[in-house]
C-alpha cells in the first residue's frame, strides 16, 4: 500500500449522527464568570474566623529531623499550632489519587521524622494571619541528621546506594530497600529471537524529562467544621472522592469534600496536596484553615512528570513489516511512589497497540526512588514517555528501510476491526481488558494529513539553506478513554418546574469544558438547550461519585452516565406525560423541550413537572445513572510537523503543526480542538523548553516562571487541528477521549523532524540549543 | 517584610523622601518588586515616581530625545519618532518581557537595575546615551554602569532623564538569543550600527548583552571596521576579533563556550542580512 498514491478515505456518516447540541460548538456554560473575574475558585471562598496555614519545608534532600524546637514560634503572639510528626496519625498512604485499591505504595506519611527531598514536609504552622505565620516558620528550629541522597535517578539502584523508604510501615512497594518503588514486565513472542530474524533493526536509548504542570491555579484547600460539627473541605482537586476516602484513612474522619471551580490541574491535582495539612489544623485546633500553596510550593513540594529513560530496541523484515519491540525503562519516581507503577505501564500500554502487527514484544522496567519531587500524575501519563522511545525508533528504522516514515508507521499500525494482545495484557496495575477495535480512523489522519500538510512535496525540498535547515516530521499517537473496569461516573438529573433541570456530577471540569459537554450531552438526549442545565459538580455531599477527571475519562466515562441518565429521565418524561394525557408512551415523542403526541397535542417539560409538583400523580422527576467501562477506546492522532534549526545558535523553532485527530465524535469541536492545542503546546514546552535543574544539594533551581520556561505564545506558531470522521460506537454519541493524546506527539515530531533536516538524532528532551548547536558543530553544518 | 510605600507629588519631596536610609526609588517596580520577592532587598519605604509629573515627559530637539524617568517601554514604543530616530531602541525594547511588563517598565529602571542582559541597556550603549542625575551631572553610560546591579548614582540621588544624541545609520540590528522566544532572560543579546561610506563602513558600533559584568562594546572592533567592506572574508575576520574579546561565563542558561560561540557566528548575521557596504 502506498501513501502516495492518489487515494482517499471513504468517509461515511452514521445515521446516529444527526445531532443538535452536540457536536456544535456551544460557549462554555463557566466562560463569562471566568472572564469577569467572579469569585469561582478555591481561594476565593471567604470562610471567616481562618487560620492560615504554612508548611515548613527541608532544604535537605534526604536527612532524619533529630528534632523540631517550636518554642518560639508557639510564643510569638497570634500562632495557634505547630505539628510536627509527633502530633499526626501516623499512618501510611499514598497521596496518589485513584481508585481503591490504589496500586501505588503507601510509602508517605502527612509528616514523618523523615525527609526525603528539597522541599518535603516538616512542620505545620497555622497562625491568625500570613504574616505571623511567615514569622513563625523562620523561627522554628530543626535539627537535621543529613544523609546521602539520590538525584539522579540512573543511580537510583548503585550498590552503595542510600535506601530512602527505610520506615517499617511501608507497604506495596517492590524492592525498598534497593530504592525500586514498583518493577514491571511481560512479554509474548520471544524478542530476541524475532529480532535475529529481523533484516533491519535499530537500538538506542531515549529519555524524556520532568515537567511542572504550571496550571495557573496552585494547589489550595481550607478546612472546617460546619454548624453541625461535620468536616467540610473546599479544595482544588481533579479527585474529591478519592480525597475523602483518603482523608478518612488518615484521620479517621469522615468529611465533605467540595470542589468549586479548578484553574487548571494537569493531573497535577489528581493527588492530595494541601487537604491533609489543613485537615491536621482544624481537627487540632477545631477552627476553619486556610492552605494556599506558593508557586515555588507547587514548583517543589507538588507533582512532577515522571523522568524515564527507555532503551528500545526494534525490528522489521525488508517487507517493512515491523516485526519486534522491546522496551526495557527505568522511571524516576522522586520520593514516594505516587502513580509509580501505572505511569510507567501506560507507556507501554498506550503506546505498544498501536502496532499490533509485531510477533514479539517486550515492556520491562523499573520505577525508582530518588530525593527529588514526588512524580506523579500529568496529562499523557507515561504514554509521551513511551511514545518518545517508540515513534522515534520506528522513525529511524523507516528511514533505515528507506521508506516514507508515514507509509511505515501507517502499514504496521492498527484498524478498525482489529485488537492487540497488549490491552488484554497490560491494565492499569495490573491485567487488562480484552477489546476489540470498534473506532480507528488512523488511515485518514496519516493520509489525509499528509496532504494537508504537504508532506509528500515538502519532502521533495531542500532541506539546508544557508543557515537555516528545515525539516519535517511525523509522529504517531493513540491514548485511551478511561481505565476499564475500575474507574466508575455518576450522573443525576432533576427536573424543575420552570423547565430547568439540575444536572449534578461527581466529574470534576478543571478547565477541560466537562461541565459544557455534559450539558450537551444531556441537552441532546433531553431534546432541549445547553441553557435549560444547571450543571453543578462537585460536592462529595451532593453529587453522586465520580471517579475524578483523569485517564481521559471524563467524556468517556462521566458522558455515558450522563446519557444513560439523560435516557432514564426522558423516559419519565414520557411515562409521565402519558399519564397526564393518556396517550400512550408510543404515540409520544421529545421535541425542543415539549413531549409532543401524533394527535398533535403537546405539553412542556415546566408544564409537566409542575402538575407533578402540585396536580397530579406528585412526585419529583429524579434520576440517577452510573457508568463503568468494559473497554477503554483509543483516540488516535497523526502529527506532522515543520521546524527550522538557526544553525548559527542551535534553536530550534516549531514552525507549524498540524494534528490529525480520530476522537470519536468532538462532542464540542471548539473545546476538543483546545484540548489538541493546549497539549500539543505542554508537549512543546517539555520537548524544547522546560528544565528542572537542581544545584548539588537537590535544590530545584528552576522553581518560578522566571526560570522554569513553559512556551511562550511566540513558540507555539501555527497549530492546526483536525478531526477525523469517526464514531466510536461505545461511546456517548460516538464520543472518546481528546485531552491528553495531544500530548504524546510533539516530542518526536519535533525530534523525528530534526533528523529529517540535519541527520542527527536527539534523544533527549528537552531538546537544548546549546547542545544542538555543538552537534550540528560536530558535523561541521555551523558557521 | 513589611515597608512604607510613598508617592511624592514633585521632585523636591522625592528628594526628601529618598535620602532616608532603606529607601528605594521605584520606576515601574518590574524590576525591584521581584527582588523584594526574592529576598534579595529588604527595604523599609519605597519611594514611587509615577506621580510625579516633571518626570514624566518626552523632549525632543535637532540633536537629542530626552526621555523621562517614568516613561515607560510601552509609551516609547508608541511615540512614533522613536522608531524613526533610533531603530535599534525600538527594536530592543520591543523584546522587553511582556506587553504587561512594557507597560510598567521604564527605560530609567533597565538601567538602574544595571544587568548584563538589560536589552534597553544594549541600545543605550550603542546610542552613547548619557544619563542626566538629579545633581545636575549628566553622565556617559557606559560611566554611568559599573557592574551588575550597581551604578554610579550617589545615595540620595535619583535618575531624571536619558538623554540620546541623534546620530544617522544605515543600518541596525538587534538580537537576542534564548532558548525562547519570549519573556526569556537572553543567552547572548547583539547589537549594531552601521553607516556605509561610498564603498566601505564609514562608522560601526557593536555591543553585547550577557557576555560580561556589563554590556560589552567592542570599541577596537569598531575602530578596525571603519574603511573596511562587509564580506565574508570581513566577517571571518571580526568574528574572530569578537570570540577573543568577550568574556562570558557559565550558567544555567548556558556555557561560557556556547555563548562565545553564538557571539562569533551572530557576526554572520551582517552578511545575512544582505548588508552591503
Ligand atoms: C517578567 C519579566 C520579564 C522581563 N523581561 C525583560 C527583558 O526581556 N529584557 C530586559 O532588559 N529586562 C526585562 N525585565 C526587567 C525589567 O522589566 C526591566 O529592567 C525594566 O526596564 C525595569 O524598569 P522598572 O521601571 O520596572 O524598574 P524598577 O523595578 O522600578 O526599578 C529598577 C531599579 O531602578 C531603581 N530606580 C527606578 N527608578 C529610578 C530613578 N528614577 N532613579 C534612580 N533609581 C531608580 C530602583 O530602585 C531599582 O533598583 C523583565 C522583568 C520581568 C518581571
Amino acid at each position: 500500500m502506498n501513501v502516495r498514491e492518489e487515494r482517499s478515505v471513504a468517509t461515511s456518516l452514521s445515521s446516529d449522527k444527526n445531532f443538535d447540541v452536540v457536536n456544535t460548538s456551544v460557549e462554555k456554560i463557566d466562560g463569562y464568570a471566568l472572564v469577569k473575574g467572579k469569585p469561582v475558585f478555591t481561594d476565593d471562598f471567604d470562610v471567616p474566623d481562618s487560620l492560615i496555614v504554612k508548611i515548613l519545608r527541608s532544604p535537605h534532600a534526604h536527612a532524619i529531623v533529630k528534632n523540631v524546637d517550636a518554642s518560639k514560634a508557639l510564643e510569638l503572639s497570634g500562632v495557634a499550632c505547630v505539628l510536627t510528626y509527633k502530633d499526626v496519625p501516623r499512618i501510611a498512604f499514598t497521596r496518589a489519587g485513584q481508585g481503591y485499591p490504589e496500586p501505588s505504595p503507601y510509602d508517605t506519611f502527612v509528616l514523618d521524622k523523615k525527609v526525603r527531598y528539597v522541599g518535603d514536609a516538616v512542620a505545620i504552622v497555622a497562625a491568625e494571619s500570613e504574616e505571623i505565620a511567615r514569622k513563625a516558620l523562620k523561627l522554628i528550629k530543626v535539627e537535621y541528621d543529613v544523609l546521602d541522597n539520590i538525584i539522579d535517578y540512573e543511580h537510583a539502584m548503585d550498590e552503595n546506594a542510600p535506601i530512602i523508604h527505610d520506615e517499617s510501615e511501608i507497604s506495596g512497594a517492590y524492592d525498598p530497600k534497593h530504592n525500586i518503588a514498583s518493577h514491571y514486565e511481560m512479554h509474548f513472542g520471544d524478542v530476541d529471537e524475532e529480532l535475529s530474524k529481523c533484516d533491519v533493526t535499530t537500538e538506542k536509548t531515549f529519555y524524556t524529562p520532568n515537567q511542572s504542570h504550571a496550571m495557573m491555579e496552585p494547589h489550595a484547600a481550607i478546612s472546617y467544621f460546619d454548624a453541625n460539627g461535620r468536616l467540610t473541605i473546599i479544595t482544588s482537586t481533579q479527585v474529591p472522592y478519592h480525597v475523602r476516602r483518603i482523608i478518612k484513612r488518615i484521620f479517621g474522619v469522615e468529611s465533605r469534600v467540595i470542589k468549586p471551580r479548578i484553574g487548571g490541574g494537569f493531573g497535577g491535582k489528581q493527588a492530595v496536596h494541601v487537604e491533609a495539612y489543613v485537615t491536621a489544623v482544624t481537627l487540632k485546633t477545631g477552627r476553619p484553615a486556610r492552605c494556599i500553596y506558593t508557586r515555588k510550593e507547587t514548583m517543589t513540594a507538588s507533582n512532577t512528570r515522571h523522568a524515564m529513560r527507555f532503551k528500545i530496541r526494534v525490528g522489521a523484515d525488508k517487507d517493512a513489516n515491523l516485526r519486534v519491540i522491546d522496551m526495557q525503562g527505568l522511571s524516576n519516581t522522586g520520593a514516594y511512589g505516587e502513580h509509580a507503577l501505572t505511569t510507567f505501564m501506560v507507556a507501554g500500554s498506550k503506546t505498544l497497540p498501536l502496532y499490533n502487527k509485531v510477533n514479539a514484544v517486550r515492556f520491562m522496567g523499573d520505577i525508582v526512588y530518588t530525593n527529588t519531587e514526588s512524580a506523579g500524575a500529568f496529562r499523557g501519563y507515561g504514554a509521551p514517555q513511551g511514545a518518545f522511545a517508540l515513534d522515534c525508533a520506528l522513525d529511524e528504522l523507516a528511514h533505515k528501510l528507506g521508506m516514507d516514515p508515514v507509509e511505515f508507521k501507517l502499514k504496521n499500525s492498527i484498524r478498525e476491526g482489529e485488537t492487540s494482545p497488549v490491552f488484554k495484557v497490560m491494565g492499569e496495575g495490573r491485567e487488562g481488558v480484552e477489546q476489540i477495535v470498534g473506532s480507528c480512523k488512523i488511515e485518514e489522519c496519516a493520509i489525509e494529513g499528509a496532504k494537508l500538510f504537504n508532506w509528500h512535496e515538502k519532502r521533495e525540498r531542500q532541506r539546508i539553506e544557508g543557515t537555516k535547515a528545515h525539516g519535517y516530521g511525523v509522529a504517531f499517537a493513540m491514548q485511551g478513554s478511561s481505565i476499564p473496569a475500575i474507574d466508575m461516573g455518576g450522573a443525576t438529573i432533576k427536573m424543575n418546574d420552570d423547565g430547568t433541570f439540575n444536572l449534578m456530577i461527581g466529574a470534576t471540569d478543571l478547565g477541560t469544558g466537562s461541565d459544557t459537554i455534559l450539558a450537551q450531552i444531556a441537552a441532546e438526549a433531553l431534546h432541549t438547550s445547553v441553557g435549560k442545565f444547571v450543571v453543578y459538580s462537585s460536592d462529595t455531599d451532593v453529587t453522586p461519585f465520580d471517579k475524578g477527571a483523569y485517564a481521559s475519562s471524563t467524556t468517556y466515562v462521566s458522558g455515558n452516565a450522563t446519557k444513560r441518565a439523560a435516557e432514564r429521565m426522558a423516559r419519565e418524561i414520557l411515562k409521565a406525560a402519558s399519564e397526564i394525557t393518556g396517550e400512550s408512551v408510543e404515540k409520544l415523542h421529545l421535541e425542543n423541550g415539549k413531549v409532543i403526541s401524533k394527535s398533535g397535542k403537546s405539553l412542556t417539560y415546566s408544564e409537566i413537572q409542575t402538575q407533578l409538583f402540585y396536580t397530579f400523580k406528585q412526585r419529583q422527576l429524579e434520576v440517577t445513572e452510573s457508568f463503568v467501562s468494559e473497554v477503554s477506546p483509543p483516540p488516535y492522532m497523526v502529527t506532522f510537523a515543520e521546524i527550522e534549526i538557526d544553525l548559527e545558535t542551535g534553536k530550534v523553532d516549531v514552525m507549524s503543526m498540524l494534528n490529525y485527530v480520530d476522537c470519536g465524535t468532538p462532542i464540542n469541536p471548539l473545546l476538543a480542538r483546545g484540548q489538541v492545542e493546549g497539549a500539543s503546546s505542554q508537549g512543546i514546552g517539555m520537548a524544547l523548553y522546560e528544565e528542572h535543574i537542581f544545584d548539588k544539594n537537590g535544590r530545584m533551581v528552576t522553581d518560578d516562571f522566571f526560570t522554569y520556561k513553559v512556551p511562550s505564545r511566540d513558540d507555539i506558531k501555527k497549530i492546526t487541528v483536525k478531526f477525523a470522521d469517526s464514531y466510536e460506537p461505545t461511546g456517548p454519541f460516538g464520543a472518546k477521549s481528546v485531552s491528553e493524546i495531544g500530548l504524546d506527539t510533539p516530542g518526536p515530531v519535533i525530534a523525528n523532524a530534526i533528523f529529517d533536516a540535519v541527520g542527527i538524532r536527539v534523544n533527549r528532551l528537552p531538546i537544548k540549543s546549546e547542545d544542538l548547536y555543538f552537534k550540528l558543530n560536530e558535523r561541521g553544518l555551523t558557521p | 517584610m513589611s515597608y512604607s510605600f510613598i508617592s511624592p507629588r514633585d521632585e523636591k519631596e522625592l528628594k526628601e523622601e529618598i535620602s532616608a536610609p532603606g529607601s528605594f526609588t521605584m520606576s515601574g517596580g518590574t524590576d525591584l518588586l521581584v527582588k523584594i520577592r526574592m529576598g534579595k532587598i529588604s527595604p523599609q519605604k519605597i519611594v514611587s515616581t509615577s506621580k510625579i509629573s516633571t518626570l514624566h515627559f518626552i523632549d525632543e530637539n535637532d540633536d537629542e530625545i530626552v526621555i523621562g524617568s517614568t516613561i515607560t517601554h510601552a509609551e516609547l514604543l508608541e511615540y512614533k519618532p522613536l522608531r524613526e530616530a533610533f531603530p535599534v531602541l525600538f527594536d530592543a525594547i520591543y523584546t522587553i518581557g511582556s506587553p504587561q511588563i512594557r507597560n510598567r517598565g521604564t527605560l530609567v529602571g533597565n538601567v538602574m537595575n544595571a544587568s548584563p542582559a538589560g536589552d534597553g541597556l544594549l541600545a543605550l550603549y550603542l546610542l552613547d546615551a548619557k544619563i542626566e542625575i538629579s545633581n545636575g551631572d549628566a553622565v556617559n553610560i557606559d560611566e554611568f554602569v559599573v557592574s551588575p546591579g550597581r551604578t554610579i548614582l550617589p545615595k540620595g540621588e535619583y535618575v531624571k532623564s536619558i538623554h540620546i544624541p541623534k546620530s544617522k545609520w544605515d543600518h541596525h540590528y538587534f538580537e537576542k538569543v534564548g532558548q525562547r522566544n519570549s519573556m526569556t532572560i537572553s543567552i547572548v543579546s547583539i547589537g549594531w550600527l552601521i553607516k556605509c561610506g561610498s564603498e566601505a563602513i564609514e562608522n560601526l558600533r557593536i555591543a553585547f548583552g550577557s557576555v560580561a559584568p556589563t554590556i560589552l562594546r567592542l570599541k577596537d572592533v569598531e575602530k578596525f571596521s571603519k574603511g573596511k567592506k562587509i564580506d565574508e572574508k570581513f566577517v571571518h575576520v571580526v568574528s574572530d576579533m569578537v570570540k577573543e574579546r568577550v568574556n562570558p561565563i557559565d550558567d544555567v542558561r548556558g556555557s561560557a563556550q556556547y555563548r562565545k560561540k553564538l557571539c562569533s557566528n551572530l557576526m554572520y548575521r551582517m552578511v545575512e542580512e544582505g548588508i552591503k557596504c
